[in-house]
């Protein structure tokens, strides 16, 4: 066993560490934020660590090219994927925090028809409804 | 090459295993999305294994298809879950 062997296998064993720490945070991680901080390391750390070993084992140009294409589209793709799926989450736990505030509908709703006028009402003389209607048009684009 | 392909291949079943849980169990749309994409991940990482492993380069070209197919249907989800109603 050569060197460049025992190089490679300890960057195999490295990058196959990173998706054992990703399985465990994904799992133990109180919130969906956290959860996506960690599950985005083995795409791109663990990812090319594995592919420095199996190049380094390897070796051909051929290998290293498609090695190469996929350490360039993981490294394009997973910041974009990670984003939009936080955005999604983030909106929905801030939609989560104005219902239970009472400022979008669903919350008053539920009460009877008397006090969503009633709360309508109160919308109208706070004034609030415009910047509430406005978010929401927001949101909806 | 033996050791390294027990002690790889451990950590990427536990990883999968526990991702899967997280995948059953997750309160939310999003938290299986999340688990799908380290799914995805660690698949690309076994089949980037079984490379090194054999010493051929065929199943590359695999994990290059996979790696794609992670962020397409990442980015999709993303897009089409509705909202949770909780």
């Amino acid at each position: 066993m050569s060197t460049i062997d025992i190089i490679a296998s300890v960057c195999l064993i490295l990058g196959a560490f990173m998706s054992l720490l990703a399985g465990i945070a994904v799992l133990r991680f109180p919130d969906t934020m956290s959860r996506i901080h960690a599950a985005t390391k083995p795409q791109v750390l663990g990812i090319m660590l594995l592919m420095l070993g199996v190049g380094l084992r390897l070796g051909s140009p051929a290998v290293i090219g498609t090695l190469v294409l996929i350490v360039i589209l993981q490294f394009v793709t997973a910041p974009v994927s990670a984003h939009l799926t936080v955005r999604v989450a983030y909106r929905n736990a801030r939609d989560d925090d104005e219902r239970i505030a009472g400022a979008l509908p669903g919350s008053a709703a539920d009460d009877g028809p008397d006090q969503m006028a009633q709360a309508l009402a109160e919308e109208n003389d706070a004034g609030g409804a415009a910047d509430i209607s406005g978010a929401r048009s927001d949101d909806q684009r | 090459m033996m050791w390294t392909v027990v002690i790889a291949g451990t950590m990427f079943g536990l990883g999968a295993l526990f991702a899967a849980v997280r995948l059953v169990r997750g309160p939310t749309q999003i938290d299986r999305a999340v688990a799908l994409d380290v799914l995805l991940a660690i698949v690309v990482g076994v089949i980037v294994l079984t490379a090194a492993v054999s010493g051929s380069s065929i199943t590359l070209v695999i994990a290059v298809v996979v790696s794609l197919l992670g962020f397409i249907g990442s980015a999709s989800l993303a897009k089409l879950l509705p909202r949770d109603r909780l």
